[in-house]
């Protein structure tokens, strides 16, 4: 007897890991760079972590140095993002993927817009990276436009892996921004089911320095060691410990702003 | 803070500081000798321990000198600073520069390519080509690939001319973004002191920091306009 398509439905449903917005967990932190510090600078990194009804989101933005309201850019695209992901996570992840990088993009460069009226200073001014992840539950969408880094881990194994990829020019200072030209172009995105995923981490390239080794594209043992919290913890006393990690080892590998986000997930099989 | 919840340094990994490869080709014909030569040794002898004396700079840096004059010498290939000595100038001969410019745009192209294969990042490379006079060889080809470096941002050419004999078009003629300054050779300190805190700067930048890859030309820019000012005896 053939299977109806119903059946088919609830055995595939079963087979896939479905979490309710109860049981993910976000946490994030920012620590201002040793140069910054020294220069009485405040810290030009953004992150923001949301968790709802119906989705979860975890954004970073990392204000580029030479652009006077950077921090400022970093702060409105964080914003604007998370909201957007908010409203729109359904309308995103089953649009194809140009119309999905303009959803994103259309919204920030409206707010960033705005901003420059507001401080009449021109778009480039606001200049910032950007890193995201958001989910449903069942799905993940993933998102990089600069540098920074990306990694999600497998339940099962423990194993991290690098998604997307860092842009960046030739040169160690060359990367791309939301304010740049091409930046819907250049928009990575990734989207998929959530399957044996149990964590997300995205980092500002500051971050990378002590968090990600770059010849043979690992995470380091730290990043597993501050999920574990994430998982234990609640999220006051782990962006807490995140806050003071960052600021008291992480900071060491660099003169950067340092700035990790995580979204953790309860494995659970409905 | 707890213990477990504080990271040990041993938690976290290391990545290989960026490099700045820089490049400085020096004219040692032999209208160099006499005073010139002197205060070449000294700037050159000065340069290298500002960089060694600055703590990221000294780790990130890569200096190498060509010299042209009797023939066309490389005196110092890329390495750790630390390494290196620089050996005294001596001036005579003729002034080959276009030899000594496809010499030293060879060693930066060598350099990056062990740096891409260590997965060692780097910033843009630079060149510093200093004269006293006007070349003696065809800088045809060796115009054309500066020209073509610099027009697509693989390059930063710092030209400088030494005293009032040095030809000032022709040494411009390597780069279509930055005019030629000329210096005196009693000025030559000053000039490699504001080239080693133009590294040190380079060295400190993050991602981020310059929208292109300008920072070398903003700055000597900018040292060009305050030069009179600031700069000249």
């Amino acid at each position: 007897m053939k299977k109806s398509k119903k059946l088919k439905r609830r055995i595939l449903k079963k087979r896939r890991k479905c979490f309710s917005a109860a049981e993910l967990k976000v946490a994030v932190a920012s620590s201002t760079g040793r140069r910054h510090q020294a220069e009485g600078k405040p810290c030009q990194d953004a992150v923001l972590g949301f968790v709802g009804n119906k989705s979860a989101s975890i954004v970073l933005a990392d204000g580029a140095g030479s652009a006077s309201h950077s921090r400022l850019g970093a702060q409105i695209v964080v914003n604007t993002l998370t909201r957007v992901l908010k409203e729109n996570f359904k309308r995103i992840v089953n649009s194809k993927e140009e119309k999905a990088r303009k959803k994103i993009m259309i919204p920030l460069a409206r707010s960033l817009a705005a901003a420059t009226i507001r401080h009449q200073a021109a778009l480039k001014d606001f200049a910032c990276t950007l890193l995201f992840v958001a989910t449903d539950g069942k799905r993940l969408l993933i998102g990089q436009l600069g540098d920074g880094r990306i990694g999600i881990r497998n339940a099962e194994t423990g194993d991290w892996r690098l998604m997307l990829d860092a842009f960046k020019g030739e040169f160690f200072n060359e990367t791309v921004f939301v304010t740049s030209k091409k930046a819907t172009e250049l928009l990575q995105l990734a989207i998929g089911p959530v399957n044996s995923i149990d964590a997300c981490v995205i980092m500002s390239d500051g971050a990378e320095e002590g968090l990600y080794q770059r010849a043979s594209h690992t995470f380091a043992p730290a990043v597993s060691r501050m999920l574990e919290w994430v998982q234990t913890y609640d999220q006051p006393t782990v962006e807490t410990a995140l806050k003071n990690n960052l600021k008291d080892t992480v900071r060491l590998k660099t003169t950067d702003d340092v700035s990790v986000a995580y979204l953790s997930f309860t494995t659970k099989t409905e | 803070m707890a213990d477990d919840l504080k990271l040990r340094l041993d938690e976290l990994t290391d990545n290989p500081t960026a490099r700045v490869p820089v490049c400085i080709a020096l004219d040692t014909s032999g209208s160099m000798h006499g005073q010139k030569i002197d205060e070449l040794n000294a700037a050159v002898s000065t340069f290298f321990r500002a960089i060694r004396e600055d703590e990221m700079a000294s780790i990130s840096a890569e200096i190498a000198v060509v010299t042209f004059g009797n023939g066309v010498t490389k005196i110092l290939d890329f390495a750790g600073i630390e390494r290196q000595r620089v050996p005294a100038l001596t001036a005579g001969g003729l002034t080959p520069m276009g030899q000594a410019v496809e010499m030293s745009l060879d060693m930066l192209e060598q350099a990056k390519r062990v740096y891409s294969d260590l997965g060692v990042d780097y910033f843009q490379p630079w060149l510093v080509l200093m004269t006293d006079g006007e070349a003696t060889d065809d800088v045809t080809t060796a115009v054309q690939r500066c020209k073509s470096m610099v027009k697509n941002r693989k390059l930063t050419v710092f030209p400088i001319a030494i005293g009032k004999h040095a030809n000032l078009s022709k040494l411009g003629q390597f780069t279509p973004r930055l005019k030629p300054i000329r210096i005196e050779a009693i000025d030559l300190k000053k000039f490699f002191s504001w080239l080693s805190k133009s590294v040190n700067a380079v060295s400190l930048s993050n991602p981020g920091d310059t929208q292109s890859a300008g920072l070398g030309e903003a700055a000597f820019n900018k040292m060009a306009v305050d030069w009179d000012t600031a700069f000249k005896s």
